[in-house]
């Protein structure tokens, strides 16, 4: 029962103490703040979006995370997270991260761009010899029943250790289309 | 950059790395004995309208701590002689090391861990609407010091006739502290 006391009090202390940002905060923030998604705005981003290119099949769950701890930024924040199941044409699994846990997943939110207002994602693929890239994500109706998806993948130096090491550009593992209208399911 | 076996007559000889046109993955020689150095650019935009950083990349300095360095130890004689140079519009950039001890590798596991902790920053300064060479020398001097954490790896800004150190330091003009190399 004591340690149920002290607890609370700490929970209250710090949660007095952060300092409480809207997302669109772009100035830099002191540690232990909190980037709050005050407008209730991400959840709208959450569900499952399907979407085809490539004869390939696209399963995108992007799930909304609230007052995570950033280890980079030494803040918390609400983001968006997100995992990707990738079939062939006949269901077959290409590519398939839905089973990871919030704190492995591969793709993880930042927050929206000042010129634009996309939401921006990140990307570190460690089954990809560390491929990286941007995300930017956007809605193209006032259902927000669709999703612009954009990808840029970072350019990078594959060593020999690497498994798709030689092999030619085109054969390399491609999981995330580059640009593609997703639909919420 | 290939150094020769130490104790040969042998001149260092440069092999081409040459990514196909429009791709992103640049695949490194699978033979890497002697390779001590690497030159590179990082344009201002590739093929998919992507921005490439205009500072050497989580992948550049694990190449340079993991390759460039055992090689140039075990062939040209010292880390000293290794170097990795990124050439962007915004300025070209060298890491070297100035210490005399193998400050140690980056492991798959801090690779991911490192390679998050860069795409978070830089990520993050582009949600701004502009971002000037400056923000990103003061963010990638604070990711070496930091992050990286390896005493003695240094950048350096280069030009033809000049280089200036750079080192994160929050009592300097842009909390980037310029020592010009004598």
């Amino acid at each position: 029962m004591k340690n149920i006391f002290l607890s609370i009090l700490i929970i209250t202390f710090v949660s007095c103490k952060a300092q409480t940002y809207p997302l669109r905060t772009f100035t830099e923030l002191p540690e232990n703040s909190y980037l709050k998604d005050t407008n209730n705005e991400l959840p709208a981003y959450e569900g499952v979006w399907k979407g085809q290119w490539n004869n390939k099949i696209i399963y995108v769950t992007i799930n909304k995370v609230t007052n995570k701890f950033n280890e980079t930024f030494k803040n918390y924040s609400d983001r968006l997270i997100a995992r990707f199941k990738v079939t062939d044409l006949n269901g077959l699994i290409l590519f398939d991260n839905t089973n990871l846990s919030d704190y492995e997943v591969k793709i993880e939110g930042i927050k929206f761009k000042k010129s634009d207002d996309k939401y921006t994602l990140v990307y570190v693929d460690r089954d990809l010899c560390m491929r990286s890239g941007t995300i930017l994500i956007n809605f193209t109706d006032t259902t927000k029943t669709k999703l612009q998806w954009k990808y840029w993948q970072d350019e990078n130096w594959v060593d020999k250790d690497c498994f798709y090491h030689g092999w030619a550009q085109d054969q390399r593992p491609q999981p995330l289309p580059n640009d593609i209208i997703l639909i919420k399911q | 950059m290939r150094y020769p076996p130490v104790g040969t007559n042998i001149s260092p000889a440069y092999v081409e790395v040459n990514m196909s046109p429009c791709s992103t993955d640049g695949d490194l020689p699978s033979f890497t004995e002697g390779m001590g150095g690497l030159m590179h650019t990082h344009n201002d935009e590739d093929c998919n309208g992507n921005i490439p950083i205009k500072v050497p990349s989580p992948t550049d300095i694990k190449t340079f701590l993991n390759t460039l360095m055992p090689e140039s130890g075990q062939y040209a004689g010292g880390y000293n002689s290794a170097y990795s140079l990124v050439s962007t519009s915004g300025g070209n950039y060298m890491l070297m090391y100035s210490g005399t001890n193998y400050p140690g590798s980056i492991n798959y596991y801090d690779a991911e861990k490192l390679t998050k902790e860069y795409k978070n920053v830089f990520t993050n300064l582009y949600t701004n609407e502009t971002v000037s060479q400056t923000d990103i020398e003061r963010e990638f001097t604070k990711f070496i010091k930091e992050k990286i954490n390896k005493p003695g790896l240094e950048v350096y800004r280069v030009t033809p006739t000049s280089k200036v150190k750079l080192e994160y330091d929050p009592a300097s003009p842009n909390s980037i502290k310029e020592t010009p190399c004598p």
